[in-house]
């Protein structure tokens, strides 16, 4: 009986395409809409990607890890002199102007590094050597800053080359690969003594504690910890990367904005696809009853429009999916917008789509339900 | 299913959903944490107060001071050198006083002159047998003149005694046995008294000392005695062994980094004196920054 | 030998209520024979489709006894009759009702597969019947590729597929030419005759009434005279006229 239901589905052409089209599209719309989300939110957490550490040590009043309300400089002492800690270093972050060689200036996220250790130093490096930031005036650039330093230069801004922060000096030593930030800004990576030099000068300037726990102690035992030796806010890495996308969710316009989207998609999905699909029973709805009169019984009906139904849900689906991939896959490549597959959008899109055309099955079952089979002798 | 199998459109759902799992499978792989570039400072105690401090050498640094203002004229030590007590170190310009002193010296030799006139005067007064010839009170005239010219010659002795002195103090000696840690002057440079740069920083490296600061939220979990291990700024990996001293009586505000004029104090700082063995000549200097970790 | 396929006594069904009341069938009585071409005639809404629906178990009667088989279909429910069509009843539809997207050989396996056969084994004897029906050059043959006799003929070879004791048909050459409707209507009598069935053909198509065994005569929801000879038929309803 399914394979009946599957030839009349496949049969008509012009409803197939129809019908695999409005899922396609739905799923391609809610599916593009969440990924974007997930993008945007990942670059909301860039520093966190970008600097990985264990723990961060913050004010106590930091919620997210753009925010910067700096803390004094024995507050580093004080978390060192909690139990439990293998070790504790300092980082800067702050925003600051980058003047290039023709007078314009661009905004630059500069960060300090623990002048030993180097902790929170960016892991790939295109060209160069970080170790040559110990060296005076050095900074090490992102591809970001590359591109954006780079403007107004006969050729892009390389190793060696000098620019102006703050009307301070600063040499590119090492060029590296970052992950974008909300703000825009490249990131700028330079030793912790130098970044106070270069930017300007507060009474307190550490942004961040960069904290690592002693073997066998979990991250987040040692962050509560922290938090209730010091008074100092503390966060593991995801606690704090949930906490930052939670601010944004809470503070801006961004989830509405998108949920809109993704809710658009479903009901165009659910409407494209409820229309097609009934009208597809409805000009059927002689042969379900002529079927019916042969003796094939209610439930081997729903069956057949159920699988109908189905087979429409993950073909259609499945060629979304393809399509947004492809499409994020090349504007991943671009870079400059924000797109984050997730197994769980998958997962959330494919109920969806589930519930759309269940919803759609639905519609034709209680339709044939209702067929009275003597029709068919009219 | 058969005909599900001829179909272009299922392949092509098969093919996307495929391909969305390798882009899922791909985005979502973590970066691994590396290990970081140096290896950071650990505490090797299981319980540990953390203090930054700073390197001075033993009975802290002596910089040196000029009792007036001058001009340098002669430098007697070089840094590295080790200093005996007295020992000159600085010469100041003392020609001023050498000049003084050439007419002070002339000035002895008028007043010995005038005393032995005086007494010559007066031992020839006293040879005159006849007494009723001198009129008595003449005598005692003679002999009080004397004695003036003994003061005058005595006065005009002392002057230049004075002025000998002046210019000793001039150069500058070694107070005390130490190495000469840094020198700030020239010859030909002029120098102050409290001067906020010393001319010469001088100290005894025979141990190292080590200041460190508490901050005083962490003041209470301190006891004297408490053992520590430091950490020298740019060397992670070499704990030095540090033995106590003293704890400072006195919490001092923290002197801060940023070196602004309109900074106020955050916070204070208890201060802990360690100190430790020259054990390798080159290895730890005065003035270095050390991560101090002290076992509770 | 001849027996009661059908049995219908006293058989009511109106449609609507109130003033849209309308009565169809009053106290109706029917029988049909197997082995024998039943054909039920009257004008149009007289009610011989409403009955043929009564019959098939596709509509319920208001009142009366619907026997087939033996079977008391207005006592059964709906699976049950729907299990009892898909075994016992074979239908031909006046307008052929071929699922378009289906081959003629996978619209004759459709009563097949709905009791449960396997498709290879249900097409096999599917490619027999077409056979029997002449048109086993056209077995892979959309309806789309078929005249409407050609058509007709899958369906009386789908009726015939799962060997029903009862095939229903309803105004089966109505929209064929002559030429089409006398093979039609010769398979359904060959169908009565050689495989022993009951065939009953609603009808109002003059040029077949010579290929009836028995012909129920209905007006206005009753069936007012029952031929029961070709002799009887040939005067009352004489061919050519």
């Amino acid at each position: 009986m399914i394979r009946i239901g599957l030839k009349m589905l496949f049969g008509d052409r012009g409803k197939y395409v129809m019908l695999i089209s409005g899922i396609t599209f739905s799923t391609l719309l809610m599916a593009q809409g969440m990924a974007l989300f997930c993008g945007l939110m990942t670059w909301t957490y860039s520093s966190l990607r970008n600097m990985r550490a264990p723990i961060w040590v913050t004010d106590p009043k930091v919620e997210q890890c753009n925010d910067s309300k700096p803390m004094r400089d024995t507050d580093i002492t004080r978390v060192r002199s909690v139990d439990g800690i293998a070790w504790a270093v300092p980082l800067y972050q702050g925003i600051s102007m980058a003047k290039l060689a023709d007078g314009s200036a661009k905004m630059i996220t500069l960060i300090g590094l623990d002048n030993d250790t180097l902790i929170g130093a960016p892991t790939k490096i295109i060209a160069g050597r970080l170790e040559d930031l110990r060296m005076p005036n050095t900074v090490v650039l992102d591809d970001l800053g590359v591109e954006r330093l780079s403007e107004g230069r006969e050729r892009p801004i390389g190793i060696g080359d000098i620019f102006e922060i703050n009307d301070r000096e600063a040499r590119v030593v090492a060029i590296c690969k970052s992950y974008r930030s909300f703000t825009g800004g490249p990131f700028v990576f330079t030793t912790y003594d130098r970044a106070i030099l270069y930017a300007p000068n507060q009474r307190k300037m550490l942004s961040f504690i960069l904290v690592a726990p002693q073997p066998g102690l979990s991250d987040e035992a040692l962050a509560r910890r922290i938090a209730e030796r010091t008074g100092l806010g503390a966060f593991t890495h995801d606690e704090f990367k949930w906490s930052t996308v939670m601010w944004y969710v809470r503070n801006t316009g961004i989830p509405i904005n998108i949920g809109t989207i993704v809710i658009i998609g479903f009901i165009i999905g659910a409407a494209i696809s409820g229309q097609t699909f009934y009208s597809f029973i409805l000009e059927n709805t002689r042969h379900f009853a002529a079927l019916r009169a042969m003796g094939a019984s209610s439930g081997e009906l729903s069956a057949m429009i159920l699988s109908q139904a189905l087979i429409v849900g993950v073909i259609g689906y499945g060629t979304g999916l393809g399509l947004v991939s492809f499409l994020g896959n090349n504007l991943l490549r671009l870079g400059k917008v924000p797109f984050l597959m997730l197994w769980q959008i998958t997962a959330i899109v494919g109920a969806a789509v589930m519930i759309i055309v269940a919803i759609s099955a639905v519609i034709g079952i209680v339709r044939i339900a209702r067929l009275e089979p003597a029709i068919v002798f009219r | 299913m058969t005909m599900l199998f001829s179909r272009f459109s299922f392949y092509l759902a098969l093919a996307g959903m495929a391909y969305a799992g390798m882009l899922v499978l791909r985005l979502s792989a973590q970066d691994p944490v590396l290990p970081p570039p140096h290896a950071p400072t650990t505490t090797p105690f299981t319980n540990s107060v953390a203090a930054a401090g700073i390197v001075e050498a033993q009975g802290e640094n002596l910089s040196l001071g000029v009792p007036v203002a001058g001009l340098v004229t002669a430098v007697y030590a070089r840094v590295w050198d080790n200093v005996q007590p007295g020992q000159p170190l600085l010469q100041l310009d003392d020609r001023e006083l050498r000049a003084s002193l050439i007419g002070q010296r002339a000035r002895v030799l008028v007043a010995e002159a005038a005393e032995a006139r005086q007494r010559g005067m007066l031992a020839r007064l006293e040879k005159v047998a006849d007494s009723r010839a001198i009129i008595r009170e003449e005598l005692e005239t003679r002999r009080s003149d004397v004695q003036v010219a003994q003061a005058e010659l005595a006065f005009a002795c002392a002057t230049v005694a004075q002025t000998e002195a002046l210019i000793e103090r001039l150069t500058i000696r070694a107070p005390r046995a130490a190495t000469v840690l840094q020198l700030n002057t020239r010859p030909g440079e002029f120098v102050m008294p409290g001067a906020a740069r010393p001319p010469m920083l001088l100290g005894d490296l025979s141990y190292f000392q080590i200041r460190a600061d508490i901050d005083e939220q962490v003041a209470p979990r301190v006891r004297p005695g408490m053992k520590a291990v430091g950490f020298l700024k740019g060397d992670t990996q070499k704990p030095i062994q540090l033995e106590f001293v003293r704890i400072e009586p006195f919490i001092v505000p923290k002197t801060s980094l940023t070196g602004s004029s309109i900074e106020r104090v955050d916070t204070r700082v208890l201060q802990l004196i360690y100190r430790c063995q020259m054990a390798d000549e080159n290895a730890i200097y005065v003035g270095q920054q050390i991560d101090l970790y002290l076992q509770e | 030998m001849s027996t009661l396929g059908i049995n219908v006594q006293s058989v009511d069904k109106s449609f609507g209520r109130g003033d849209a009341r309308t009565v169809v069938l009053k106290k109706t009585g029917f029988v049909a024979e197997t082995g024998h071409l039943t054909m039920l005639i009257g004008p149009s809404g007289c009610g011989k489709t409403t009955l043929l629906s009564i019959i098939a178990g596709t509509l319920h009667a208001d009142g009366g006894i619907i026997e087939v088989l033996g079977q008391r279909l207005d006592q059964m429910r709906g699976n049950a009759i729907a299990k009892f069509r898909a075994r016992n009843l074979g239908f031909i539809f006046q307008q052929f009702n071929l699922i378009p997207t289906l081959s003629a050989t996978e619209n004759v396996s459709v009563p097949l597969v709905i009791q449960g056969l396997s498709s290879t084994r249900a097409e096999r004897k599917a490619r027999e019947v077409l056979e029997w029906v002449g048109l086993s050059d056209h077995a892979d043959f959309l309806p789309a590729k078929m005249s409407g006799g050609q058509q007709q003929r899958v369906a009386i070879a789908r009726a015939l597929v799962h060997e029903p004791p009862i095939i229903l048909c309803d105004e089966p050459t109505s929209s064929l030419d002559s030429e089409n409707g006398r093979h039609v209507m010769d398979l359904l009598r060959q169908a009565a005759t050689q495989r022993e069935c009951l065939v009953l053909v609603v009808s109002h198509d003059n040029r077949t009434y010579r290929f009836a065994d028995h012909m129920a005569e209905m007006e206005d929801g009753q069936i007012f005279r029952t031929l029961k000879t070709k002799d009887e038929i040939r005067t009352h309803h004489p061919p050519g006229v």
